[in-house]
């Protein structure tokens, strides 16, 4: 018989080929799927960007746990469905333009959908144009993430959130910024409403600002 | 009161005051000490033999004052050691025509201009003879450990020149030394060949970088020149030959491995890897060829490894059990003083091996820890090595006679990072080419350090394929071997721009199955769940 606390370890540990097996375990023994996406899987996730963020995991970490969370989400969707996931608006999220690394934006993406966002994922080399349209088409927006890798890209991330912050729309939705050269201090300085290190308080964020 | 200070071997002489710090007399000296971390006494890559009143000891110049007169001489480097046997082509020596090399001491200089370190190989030019060979670090490091932040300085940091300025002088000096060491002089140099990455080779001709730092990451110009190498400002009055690059992240160096190992004229499934930053790598099938850059990182070369050093003496290059007990090996013999990159790979291969790391690469927790200090037992087994830092991390002690040296769970980290980013890019052009590991006949490892690097260890990471074990072959700094072989010979210099424009460069940022693989490989082998995978 698996436990909420089983698949949680196996996703701290990134256990990928045992998590299909314990999460239908645990829905056949009657386990609620909400129960199992939130205290299961996404509290996992959660230890491991506190952990990350106290400098005692590192990115190879969160990047197989991730994987492990990813595969153990695809298991439970079935199950899901009509359970309430994803009403907490929409997310657009992008890496900017002149930047074509994804991982982390991946990563960030996959936190936001599990933490129950419908994501909007315009992929890599976004422009503030396609950003905008993005918005304009898009009535729930609730959160701009943008992702950068590259110091040399930081500028059009800057350039990106002074377009959004012009946008008379700008009220109903909030801008988040990361990636490996970004901090605090030049989230604040480019006019972005929120930064974290991580993907897992990237989720936690997105939530507080959707609530 | 002040102490009389000596830079050897350069015998630069300088002054200062009682309690001055060895790193500061160095700058005041004009001599160059690198120092990665900026004087905080973490990378210890500024290490140094300071002699005072006939004793020499090892120390860390940023952290160490001056309390005497003394001298300061640089680690032993082992960037210089000489290819492998039979692993360099032969050609004619047929150098670029329109040369004179009638002077009675006329030489040729090739360059390997890397973002780490300079090499600069002095040929005879009427027998292709080396007759001379100089290294030292590239100055620009002071701007950047990486292509990318040295670009971003040259953007951003109001002195776009100043890269430049800093290259061509580095240049120069490394020449004259060089031909010193044999009695000649710039008069004698009758041709000069420059080999380096594309950053690089922008920032010595002063090529704008917008575009190259941006998506799609291309080039201002990548074909093959012939200059003028006193228009550039080098100190000798000849041509100068560049090779052509590939893209925005595979240039003229990695070209010059492929024209040094004559990979166009492969007929088999064939994989280069130069292990370093950069990571770059090539593959053919015998009939297409296809490259790719992967961020590798500074893992391999010492950088961000808390005991990590480059491969000069005191630094641990070999790591083995005899017995149940842990052996290595140190550069020039002596005491430990920190691991290089074979060092880190063996050490984390036999850990890996042992189950001390798990194949997620934490220290196993079911192993047994001592307690805070550690405990040192030659006996015990390597798990009982693993404590607790101050800072809470979990450590492996590696020694504790001398100073103390241990990997730290992060190091580990930084090593997954590094190899995964290797071992994705083989799977990707390997994927591309439609071929499985099991195809590839030979596996050509280049690099300063690919000389030392154990093919068994680099499996059992998990950076190479375990397939490819038996055809890995080191064939040593591969670039250099290439600026060499395009001074002997024209035709191979001319025939550089075809290979370069024959050789297709993926994109691995753009590849979907990237993440996959690069996550993938951040595990540690595990041959009994190598099927399910």
């Amino acid at each position: 018989m698996a436990s909420i606390q089983d698949i949680s370890a196996a996703i701290e540990t990134g256990k990928v080929k045992i998590i299909q097996e314990l999460v239908l375990e645990s829905v056949k023994d009657g386990f609620d799927p909400m129960e199992i996406l939130n205290s299961g899987m996404i509290r996992a996730m959660e230890n491991i960007g506190e952990r990350f963020s106290r400098g005692e995991a590192f990115v190879p970490e969160m990047l197989i746990s991730a994987r492990t969370m990813k595969k153990g989400v695809e298991t439970l969707k079935p199950y899901l469905a009509g359970s309430g996931a994803n009403t907490l608006g929409q997310v657009v999220i992008g890496t900017v333009s002149g930047d074509i690394h994804d991982i982390g934006k991946n990563l960030v993406a996959m936190m936001l959908e599990s933490a129950g966002f419908e994501v909007i994922d315009l992929g890599i080399d976004v422009s503030a144009e396609r950003f905008i349209q993005s918005i304009s088409e898009n009535e729930s927006v609730r959160i701009v993430a943008l992702s950068t890798l590259l110091t040399t890209t930081m500028p059009a991330m800057r350039r990106i959130v002074e377009e959004l912050n012009q946008l008379e729309t700008r009220g109903r939705f909030r801008v988040m910024v990361g990636g490996a050269p970004i901090t605090e201090e030049f989230a604040r300085s480019i006019g972005a409403d929120g930064y974290t290190a991580d993907a897992a308080s990237a989720a936690s964020m997105a939530k507080s600002f959707a609530v | 009161m002040k102490h009389r200070i000596v830079f050897l071997p350069g015998n630069v002489e300088t002054a200062v005051p009682h309690g001055t710090l060895v790193s500061d007399a160095a700058k005041q000296a004009g001599v160059w000490i690198d120092s990665p971390c900026g004087g905080n006494g973490t990378c210890k890559k500024c290490a140094v033999l300071l002699t005072c009143s006939g004793r020499t000891e090892r120390v860390l110049a940023c952290q160490t004052r001056i309390e005497a007169d003394c001298s300061v001489s640089p680690l032993q480097t082992e960037i210089l050691r000489p290819l492998e046997e039979g692993s360099a082509r032969t050609v004619p020596l047929a150098p670029y025509p329109a040369a004179d090399y009638s002077r009675e001491l006329a030489c040729m200089a090739a360059f390997d201009l890397g973002t780490t370190t300079i090499v600069c190989y002095l040929l005879d030019a009427k027998s292709g003879e080396q007759i001379a060979v100089g290294g030292m670090q590239n100055p620009q490091s002071a701007y950047g450990a990486d292509v990318i932040a040295r670009a971003n300085y040259a953007l951003t940091g109001g002195q776009p020149k100043a890269l430049q300025a800093c290259i061509i002088e580095a240049l120069n000096s490394l020449l004259l030394q060089t031909l010193g060491t044999c009695n000649r002089e710039p008069g004698d140099v009758s041709l000069i060949t420059l080999v380096g990455n594309t950053v690089m080779h922008h920032l010595l001709l002063g090529y704008p970088l917008e575009q190259l730092v941006r998506s799609p990451y291309a080039p201002y110009r990548v074909e093959r020149q012939v200059l003028p190498a006193a228009q550039l400002g080098l100190c000798a009055d000849c041509a100068l030959l560049l090779a052509p690059l590939v893209g925005g992240f595979v240039g003229a160096d990695t070209i010059a491995c492929l024209s040094a190992t004559a990979f166009d004229a492969k007929t088999e499934p064939t994989l280069l890897i130069d292990i370093g930053t950069n990571g770059e790598m090539a593959l053919t099938n015998g009939t297409r060829m296809v490259c790719c850059s992967t961020a590798a990182g500074p893992a391999f070369e010492g950088a961000n490894i808390s005991c990590g050093m480059r491969a000069v003496s005191g630094a641990i290059d070999r790591v083995w059990l005899e017995q149940n007990r842990l052996r290595y090996s140190v550069i020039g013999g002596g005491e430990p003083f920190g691991l290089c990159g074979s060092g880190l790979i063996d050490l984390c291969a036999l850990l890996s091996n042992l189950n001390v790391i798990d194949e997620s690469g934490r220290f196993n927790p079911e192993e047994n820890i001592s307690g805070e200090s550690g405990r040192f037992d030659e006996d015990a087994p390597l798990g009982n090595r693993i404590f607790t830092l101050e800072n809470g991390m979990k450590a492996f002690l590696i020694s504790d006679s001398g100073q103390r040296l241990a990997l730290t769970q992060k190091d580990v980290r930084e090593l997954q990072l590094g190899k995964a980013a290797i071992r994705a890019g083989i799977e990707v052009l390997l994927q591309t080419l439609s071929l499985s590991a099991e195809q590839v006949r030979e596996t050509l490892l280049a690099g300063a350090f690919g000389n030392h690097l154990s093919p068994q260890s680099l499996c059992d990471i998990g950076l190479l394929p375990r397939a490819l074990l038996h055809g890995v072959r080191s064939i040593g700094n591969a670039a250099g071997e290439g600026a060499k072989l395009y001074a002997k010979n024209f035709e191979l210099f001319e025939a550089s721009e075809a290979l370069a424009r024959n050789t297709d460069f993926i994109e691995l940022a753009l590849s979907h199955s990237f993440t996959d693989y690069y996550v993938d490989a951040m595990a540690f082998p595990r041959e009994e769940l190598r099927e399910e995978l």
